[in-house]
């Protein structure tokens, strides 16, 4: 390689791993921000931050011994590093998404396979010495563990919807460019290629490399919050009750069967006082059978049919979420809660008058049904 | 000490580090520009993007002046082709500064409004005129630029400070003005460590120093930028004096005022005379759009929703009045569209639009 390419090429490769550790270090901080929810399936985060961060320290340095080290034996321990480096990204990626909540995903029993396989080619890479053996080895693990990871991503994508759905398609686009330009870029291919051409797809590969991480990074910036696979079809109505008032003010129903005479019956004010009295009702019951006044109810089980409630906080007290479900899950739990902070950021002004807005409530909150569709979309 | 004129094109083991250290500040402050044009486009309604637009210039004009830089020093052979670069260079900083003082004034007037700007803007003017006579002399004039900027992030502290202290809820400001303070001292230092007269002095080790401390530099002006509230959220409550909400049919909805005058006559007699002064206007464009109305002291802006329109009179033309006047129009028609789209004139159902502009004005 020229000088001239050589001088282009080297800065940006640090100018890769930077970008690499800042796409790492986010998927580490939405873990993080996300962890509290607990919602297993976010771990996958986790992987992908383990992916980007020991994967790209592997292909930088496999690149930098291919087109700046001559001397051998720094060559070979250049190398190994290279192989520990993305070994521990695949494996660590493997181990993650092998866990039992990704089964309704993949399953995982294949998942282990593939890991047992990727940490058995790991070793055999770091104790042989045979070139050829090396080389075939080296293929073995790219095509499996790529086949594998592609694969999974795409049934990651089938299963997802909204928004969610969208950002993981232009991750999977930023990375198949970043295989693609690592596969013919990272290292020289005298066999394949003449210099001319390889001088070329070097100039290129650092530009298209950076281009792939950024459409990632781009993609994964701010990403939403993994709900649960199939969360929404678990959801039958959402119930936004005044206990002052013993009254609906809110509700959605997420269920299009019947869907007139659900409203009509819901709208009617016998069925008001009974929904939203029984609640409270309940509630007072309970409390005074296990004599605790703070904690409030959080689930009610009727038959095949479960009712998850949240409570309003300090100034709205006086609201109570419920959730009318077909099965109890994290991630339904979570959409409630994010329901209750959307009510309030955008009808918190408004709330504590609900008297002046008496018998009007169903045309002022009518247009959160918009905000609740917009909330299904993006997860 | 060393007194060996540097020679250019750098060449030698640390001209290859600094390459490296040069080429990730170039990334590092395209990609906060990118971070800010992120923010801008997609907080587009929020009055805090307004003054990020300028961080987005000055954080690219950065980024291009050290393209220049690099390209200068490391791959022009010709001694003039390198100043050339170099002036270029300060010429992309200084346009992405001048943008940047230029977004901030808009909204926010330091002295006199555009102070900055303009003295920036002569200043680029003079460096032009300088280095067309002299293309040596531009990175000596250059110290001119840093000792605007440095005026200008004083004023800035002493605005920002005023607000912190007059919201306590904004949090501890000291925090806040380490980060600017480091950042601004670890970028001009660093900045004097780079140009050719110190690495003459000291070798490419002042430059390799000077780089990193500008990282450091770009980092902490990053997590300041980030973090500090904008001027516009709270500097406009000093020049709003009435607010007023009229139903497209004429009635007043609800009014406001902000200066303790209480002229009911007056207050009354309003929502008539600027519904016919809003059809006059609508007739004249033929179409429905926001209305700014100036006299020497007072400005009448007028937002048209749906329903309503929302009249604010204030003392000074802020592009932050217009944009908080309408996402207050905006919330009110979220909430009472289906109640606006056949009012009755029922004022009841209306008394907590109160709340709505306490949350948005006061």
């Amino acid at each position: 390689m020229g000088n001239e390419f050589k001088d282009f090429h080297y800065p940006f490769i640090f100018i890769v791993l930077i970008i690499a550790y800042q796409i790492s270090a986010y998927c580490f901080y939405l873990y993080f921000r996300y962890k509290k929810e607990k919602l297993k399936i976010n771990n996958i985060s986790l992987a992908f931050a383990f992916l980007y961060g020991f994967g790209f320290t592997g292909i930088v340095i496999r690149s930098i011994n291919s087109y700046y080290i001559d001397d051998l034996l720094l060559s070979n321990l250049f190398i190994k590093i290279s192989h520990i480096s993305i070994s521990i990204a695949v494996i660590l990626f493997l181990l993650i998404i092998s866990q039992k909540y990704y089964n309704e995903l993949i399953d995982i029993r294949i998942t282990r396979i593939v890991l047992f396989i990727s940490v058995m080619i790991s070793i055999l890479i770091f104790i042989i010495n045979d070139i050829a053996l090396f080389e075939i080895l080296i293929l073995i693990s790219l095509v499996i563990g790529g086949l594998y990871m592609l694969f999974f991503h795409i049934l990651l994508i089938q299963k997802s919807t909204g928004t969610i759905r969208n950002r993981l398609l232009s991750v999977l686009i930023g990375d198949i460019i970043i295989i693609f330009i690592v596969v013919i870029g990272t290292e020289r291919h005298p066999y394949l290629f003449s210099s001319d051409v390889q001088d070329i797809i070097t100039l290129l590969s650092n530009p298209l490399v950076i281009l792939g991480q950024l459409i990632v990074f781009y993609s994964i910036y701010d990403f939403p919050i993994f709900l649960e696979f199939n969360w929404q079809e678990n959801i039958l109505n959402l119930y936004i009750l005044d206990i002052n008032r013993l009254k609906i003010i809110f509700q959605h129903n997420f269920i299009k069967v019947n869907e007139e005479e659900l409203i009509s019956k819901q709208n009617s004010k016998s069925h008001n006082i009974i929904f939203s009295g029984g609640i409270i009702g309940m509630e007072k019951i309970v409390s005074a059978m296990t004599k605790s006044k703070e904690s409030k109810i959080e689930k009610i089980r009727q038959g095949e049919y479960l009712i998850l409630l949240n409570q309003g906080e300090n100034d709205f007290n006086f609201l109570t979420y419920c959730i009318l479900v077909k099965k109890d899950m994290v991630s339904i739990r979570y959409v409630l809660k994010l329901i209750k902070n959307e009510f309030t950021k955008l009808y918190g002004s408004i709330l504590q008058d609900l008297k002046l807005i008496e018998d009007k409530e169903s045309q002022i909150f009518l247009e959160f049904n918009q905000i609740i569709e917009d909330i299904f979309k993006t997860n | 000490m060393i007194f060996d004129k540097i020679e250019f094109p750098l060449d030698g083991p640390i001209a290859d580090v600094l390459l490296v250290i040069e080429w990730i500040i170039v990334f590092i402050y395209l990609e906060f520009a990118l971070v800010f044009l992120n923010r801008t486009l997609k907080f587009k309604k929020e009055l805090k993007s307004l003054q990020e637009k300028g961080y987005v210039f000055l954080f690219l004009g950065f980024s291009l002046m050290w393209i220049f830089f690099i390209i200068g020093d490391y791959y022009m052979i010709s001694l003039d082709l390198r100043y050339i670069c170099l002036n270029c260079g300060y010429v992309s900083l200084m346009l992405g500064c001048v943008i940047f003082f230029y977004t901030i004034e808009k909204n926010k007037i330091f002295l006199k409004r555009y102070l900055f700007t303009l003295i920036f803007t002569l200043d680029i003017i003079l460096f032009i005129l300088i280095i067309f006579i002299d293309i040596y002399s531009g990175q000596l004039i250059t110290f001119t630029f840093w000792i605007i900027f440095l005026l200008f992030f004083i004023f800035y502290s002493i605005e920002l400070g005023s607000i912190f202290k007059s919201n306590p809820i904004l949090g501890n400001y000291k925090f806040q003005y380490l980060k600017l303070v480091l950042g601004i001292i670890f970028l001009i230092f660093g900045f004097g460590l780079t140009i050719d007269f110190i690495i003459d002095l000291f070798g490419l080790i002042s430059r390799v120093i000077g780089d990193l401390l500008q990282i450091g530099a770009i980092i902490f002006l990053f997590l300041f930028f980030i973090s500090i509230p904008s001027f516009l959220e709270y500097d406009w409550q000093k020049k709003v004096e009435n607010i007023y909400i009229i139903h497209k049919s004429g009635l007043l909805i609800y009014e406001k005022s902000f200066i303790g005058e209480d002229d009911d006559q007056y207050d009354s007699s309003i929502s008539g005379k600027i519904t016919s002064l809003k059809m006059m206007l609508e007739h004249i464009s033929k179409k429905e759009d926001i209305s700014v109305i100036e006299k020497k002291g007072k400005i009448i802006i007028i937002q048209p929703g749906h329903y309503i329109y929302g009249v604010l009179i204030c003392k000074v033309k802020l592009n932050s009045l217009q944009i908080l006047l309408n996402n207050f129009i905006e919330k009110i028609e979220v909430i009472y569209s289906k109640i606006l789209e056949k009012w009755d004139g029922d004022l009841k159902v209306l008394r907590p639009i109160d709340k709505i502009v306490k949350d948005y004005f006061i």
